[in-house]
């Protein structure tokens, strides 16, 4: 199998798709009931350079102003000290001087404006451009981007979680096999995927044999489409099994220098994974790091996810461009909130939707662009004010995928993939 | 249990109108009208299923996991000519057929233990559910009382019906009219329903009736407290302080979120950008019903009305339902998207299964066995394929992949002696957690206002001490990171950590304590908890950590195992015939390991995690209504290849294992894996094929046997 293979099917059914986005063609008269209106289509992406991602969610709401967007000086600022970075005028919380090197390659959004100030709610819209509602699942990006371009690698799965996934959206309303596989550890390799060493290779086939030869008077009963759906995927199974792909989640294949350098840690080997799951056709891989909820203690706690954070991102970045990936490769770094530039009574900082940074590079984007302004103490955005939705159609617009789309629930509910979110253009190249 | 002799005459069920069966039973009835219609469509109905396939599915379809070996056995071996009536009667009812069908309603209530409001009432709101399903509780009144409970969680775990809809309201009914109603209401929400009759305000004018109960709960006591921290933070309280107090406050009430659900009159608003002529923007929407008659704009005539025999979809629905556990596909299709132009597949039959269902007064136990006694229900599966949209006769049941929770608990069935047994310990603990959150509620209630905030001061005071100490420390650190001196970074970032449990242990002692040796003096902690409780102090060490969200450790509580469970497990496998003592200790360490994770599905937190067995099956993850699926996926295949519970079900501690071996011919010993695993002996075609692998192999046969027949098709479906 080779790499970023995608299927001749699904690479013209995205073509046809496209086209019918692009042209308005296609659609049925009740999508205009729906539609944002005529004359507010949304932007389509002429030069499309972003073929994967890779998604670093902060989670627990990482504080803006003790991470990307500093206040020197400041006393909101409590007990974190800034750090120059490589774009000029730019600080950074002190914590993060591998990534300070790094951010003339980032495009940073300072203006991120979110409706949702609780951790599930304010998660799902991060994922998925729509409010957490009990009638509806929405898909996440990852099973937006194998729904319109299909699969890089037929062997693997579309999409990867890894981390703290257990809240993830995953695939919504899609059908199951758009959902991201998940993966607690990044050193478990895929789950089962290994035959158990009590088990010859001979008994191994043995067994199959028996399995096929004792169910044959079942199948001639039953001719019926999931039954057959097993068999097919029994092949798949043992296709996989013996898979040159399987590598792909294999990090002691990497040099020990490698592995150092990203972080030994569980986001660290993440991003080392999710390296090596891109170059093996995955197309979207997110890596989840926790604990940033700092209500008490935040002036011990970040420094502490800060060193976590400044180590795998910073070695990712260079490992994606030392191998020539980090072209086709947006990787984005996000968070469902910021924090309160008021300290509280623990220490802490508490929850803050109202305005807080993420990061985008790699992908076309344009490196060293700084967007969005908030006010000398962080607490309003002053300038280019960014909902969700708009951050989400940035990433869809980096990959080219059909904003206008819209695409019909089961229950015949009609979305899209960034909800009415408008792409932020002027970070591109 | 008495079966009246078939006899029927198109003059019985001509003259049929509704209520108990006036010529054949009432099985005998669907039966009738089954082949009414199979002659109208010149269709020939499927041979009886043979016994093994029937008993195989009785106990799969009621109490949701394949048959044991002996109950497997025992069916084909019987003679008896009631034999399948018996068993329906027995099963329905039985302890299984609560775990099974938990899992229906767990699916679509959404039963949901992984969201913060959810977390606490959840393992009560199941508890709820199952023990409706145990004392069979009408339908009609179990849906009443979801829809009408109000109180805390220790008083009904019914509230977590609207808490699971928190902050949710409008959401909350449409869920409601789907799941009871069979209506799609959700397009509704937002604009006029663009392929049904219903307008955005029909859409709020029912959301009008439900919207009193509120989940946001809010003690009273917390309002006033807050307002006077305020003042006294005027009257000079240093700044520092207050700022403290309000940290104590949130703290202290932590453990009251998401507790209990009130009832309190409240209007709702259309919204701000409501578009059509027939009402205004903003304006405050009266309760109206969406069809049938009206009810008074209250909630308990809601609930009468929902589940009113006047209501014209209230016994459809469910009735649907259940045929559709029982076939495999609903006599309405989908099932909860029923709009005026809905006709059932076999009208007839529908009305007669409505009528069913209230002349039953809403018995589920009693509306299931009617189906299950049906000899449609008892015919060999239908061999063709029913594709999307095709009408299906019922010449016999559908051919059904299990659901997850099905193979799951099949498996347990295969490896824990005592499957259908619920696990004391898990409800034990959740009802522990319970009473440990009504303390604090009771506690706090039973100091006054000045004692309140005389505690909070105290906390506020050593928190903000605390403060103090983690500055002086953050800055220490900044110095220690500076000069590269890890170790120092390390064992200072270690000293701040305490800070939040030591706020708590605060408190604990100046807050939780107080207020319960008031309450025990008082004479109310026996009276609300009794005396047993009432001379403990308000929480030993662990307890209160475990309350906040930590595991105590070492205790019955938890998951975990206490010495007496080990000598239960031992005395257990020496009544077995064990005696090794390494074996034992093999045996004993082999069911403390299953007794936390063979347990039934129904029994394991809602839903199970990500990436666990139930969920790569197809386990609804209960976020929406109906959720599961029954898709092959390569997870599936690679789990019964190569994964864990495929392995304990060779283990000669399993009750497979242990069956097998005690057989001591080979053909007994291939005699026990076909009927635990198939239901039925083999063929001697099969007979054949195995012996010369046996004779080859010897006993490794016999697990390469067990493996294949799990990687079979025949295995995961239902015939």
């Amino acid at each position: 199998m080779s790499l970023n293979q995608l299927s001749e099917l699904s690479r013209r059914q995205f073509a046809a798709r496209a086209a019918s986005a692009a042209l308005g063609v296609g659609l049925l008269p009740v999508d205009r009931l729906f539609a944002a209106g005529a004359g507010a289509s949304k932007a389509v992406n002429p030069n499309v350079r972003a073929k994967n991602v890779i998604y670093l969610y902060m989670a627990g709401g990482m504080s803006h102003l003790d991470t990307f967007d500093p206040k020197p000086g400041h006393e909101v600022m409590g007990a974190t000290g800034t750090v120059a970075s490589k774009v000029d005028g730019y600080h950074v919380g002190e914590g993060l001087k591998r990534t300070a090197a790094l951010m003339d390659r980032f495009a940073v959004v300072h203006s991120l404006n979110s409706t949702q100030g609780a951790h599930e709610q304010g998660n799902y819209f991060m994922h998925t451009s729509y409010t957490l509602r009990g009638t509806i699942r929405h898909p996440a990006m990852g099973a937006w981007l194998v729904h319109f371009s299909g699969k890089g690698n037929d062997t693997l799965p579309g999409s990867v979680v890894m981390g703290e996934g257990s809240r993830h959206p995953g695939a919504g309303f899609f059908e199951s096999k758009f959902s991201p596989l998940m993966l607690n550890q990044p050193d478990g390799g895929l789950q089962n995927s290994k035959r158990k060493d009590s088990v010859t290779e001979e008994a191994f086939n043995r067994r199959l044999e028996m399995a096929r030869h004792l169910d044959q008077p079942f199948h001639d009963t039953y001719q019926h489409k999931n039954v057959r759906a097993y068999r097919d995927l029994y092949d798949e199974a043992l296709t996989l099994m013996k898979s040159e792909d399987l590598k792909a989640f294999d990090l002691s294949a990497e040099p020990a220098a490698t592995r150092e350098r990203f972080g030994n840690d569980d986001f660290g080997q993440g991003c080392l994974l999710a390296r090596r799951l891109v170059q093996h056709g995955v197309r979207f891989v997110e890596v989840s790091l926790g604990k940033w909820d700092t209500h008490v203690n935040n002036f011990v706690e970040v420094p502490e996810r800060c060193d976590i954070l400044d180590r795998g991102l910073s070695a990712l970045i260079q490992d994606l461009e030392a191998n020539g990936m980090l072209a086709d490769t947006l990787v984005v770094l996000a968070s469902e909130f910021g924090r309160t530039p008021k300290i509280n009574g623990n220490e802490g900082r508490d929850h803050y939707p109202k305005a807080f940074t993420a990061l985008l590079a790699g992908g076309g984007i344009k490196g060293g662009t700084i967007y969005g302004k908030t006010d000398e103490t962080g607490a309003e955005v002053a300038e280019n004010k960014v909902s969700i939705p708009d951050f989400n159609a940035t990433i869809g617009y980096a990959l080219g995928l059909p904003l206008d789309q819209i695409v019909f629930s089961p229950s015949k509910r009609p979305f899209t993939l960034a909800d009415k979110g408008q792409p932020i253009t002027s970070l591109f190249s | 249990m008495k079966i009246l002799p078939f006899f029927l005459s198109f003059a019985v069920f001509a003259g049929f109108c509704g209520g108990q069966a006036s010529g054949g039973s009432a099985w005998e009835q669907i039966d009738a009208l089954l082949e009414k219609n199979y002659a109208a469509q010149n269709i020939k109905p499927n041979a009886p299923a043979p016994d093994a396939t029937l008993v195989r599915r009785l106990y799969l379809d009621i109490v949701g996991r394949i048959p044991t070996r002996d109950e497997a056995a025992a069916f084909i071996a019987s003679t008896a000519p009631d034999k399948t009536p018996k068993l329906i009667e027995e099963l329905v009812g039985s302890e299984g057929y609560t775990n099974h069908l938990f899992s229906f309603w767990a699916d679509l209530l959404r039963l949901n233990a992984k969201s913060n409001n959810n977390q606490l009432i959840t393992p009560h709101y199941a508890e709820f559910i199952k023990a409706a399903l145990r004392e069979n509780r009408p339908y009609d009144e179990f849906v009443r009382e979801l829809l009408t409970t109000d109180g805390a969680a220790w008083d009904s775990g019914a509230i977590g019906y609207y808490l699971r809809d928190r902050g949710m309201p409008l959401d909350n009914m449409s869920n409601t009219v789907r799941v009871f109603l069979g209506t799609r209401l959700e397009c509704a929400q937002c604009h006029d329903h663009p392929f049904d009759k219903w307008t955005q305000l029909d859409y709020y004018k029912m959301a009008a009736f439900s919207y009193d109960m509120d989940a946001n709960y809010r003690p009273k006591l917390g309002e006033e407290l807050q307002g006077y921290a305020r003042k006294a933070g005027k009257k000079g309280v240093k700044l520092q302080q207050v700022k403290g107090m309000k940290e104590a406050y949130n703290e202290m009430m932590r453990p009251l979120r998401y507790t209990a659900i009130q009832r309190e009159e409240k209007d709702l608003h259309l919204p701000d950008d409501y578009k059509y002529d027939n009402a205004k923007p903003n304006e405050v929407v009266a309760a109206k019903t969406m069809f049938g008659p009206d009810a008074p704009g209250n909630l308990d005539a809601y609930a009468e009305w929902m589940t009113s025999k006047e209501n014209p979809r209230f016994a459809t629905v469910i009735a649907n339902r259940l045929w559709k556990e029982v076939f495999g596909i609903g006599l309405i299709e989908p099932v909860d998207d029923i709009n005026d132009y809905t006709k059932a597949s076999i009208p007839e039959l529908m009305t007669f299964l409505e009528e069913q269902m209230k002349a039953l007064d809403y018995d589920l136990q009693a509306f299931l066995k009617m189906l299950y006694h049906t000899k449609a229900y008892q015919r060999e599966a239908s061999r063709e394929e029913i594709l999307p949209g095709q009408l299906f006769h019922f010449p016999g049941p559908v051919l059904r992949r299990m659901s997850a929770e099905q193979i799951w608990d099949s498996f347990v069935t295969l490896i824990n002696p005592d499957p259908d047994a619920s696990p004391e310990r898990l409800i034990e603990a959740a009802e522990e957690q319970l009473t440990m959150v009504h303390k604090v509620h009771e506690s706090l209630k039973a100091l006054d206002k000045d004692e309140l905030l005389e505690g909070m001061k105290a906390v506020a005071a050593t928190a903000s001490q605390g403060a103090q100490e983690t500055r002086e420390l953050t800055a220490q650190i900044a110095e220690a990171r500076k000069a590269k001196d890890e170790a120092k970074v390390l064992e200072l970032s270690r000293e701040t950590k305490g800070f939040r449990n030591d706020i708590r242990r605060d408190i604990r002692e100046h807050i939780y304590e107080p207020g319960w040796q008031k309450l025990v003096a008082s004479g109310k902690a026996s009276e609300v908890f009794g005396t047993e409780e009432a001379a403990e102090p308000f929480a030993t060490k662990g307890e209160g950590m475990r309350m906040m969200g930590s595991k105590k450790s070492g205790s019955r509580g938890g998951a975990g195992l206490d010495g007496k469970d080990k000598r239960d497990y031992m005395a257990k496998g020496m009544a077995l015939g064990i005696k090794d003592r390494q074996e034992l200790r093999e045996f004993v360490e082999f069911m403390v390991k299953m007794t936390s994770q063979a347990q039934r599905a129904a029994n394991l937190p809602s839903p199970a995690p990500n990436g666990h067995f139930l969920r790569e099956f197809g386990q609804s993850d209960r976020d929406v209504i109906e959720n599961a699926n029954d898709e092959a996926s390569l997870p599936q295949t690679l789990q019964l290849l190569n994964g864990p519970y495929a392995e304990a079900l060779v283990s000669k501690y399993g009750v497979l294992g242990r069956e097998v071996m005690q057989e001591k011919t080979p053909d007994g010993r291939v005699d026990v894996i076909y009927l635990s695993l198939y239901s039925r002996y083999p063929t001697q075609a099969e007979r054949d094929y195995l012996a010369p692998l046996v004779a080859e192999f010897g006993d490794a046969a016999y697990k390469d046997l067990v493996y294949a027949i799990l990687n079979t098709q025949q295995f995961l479906f239902i015939q």
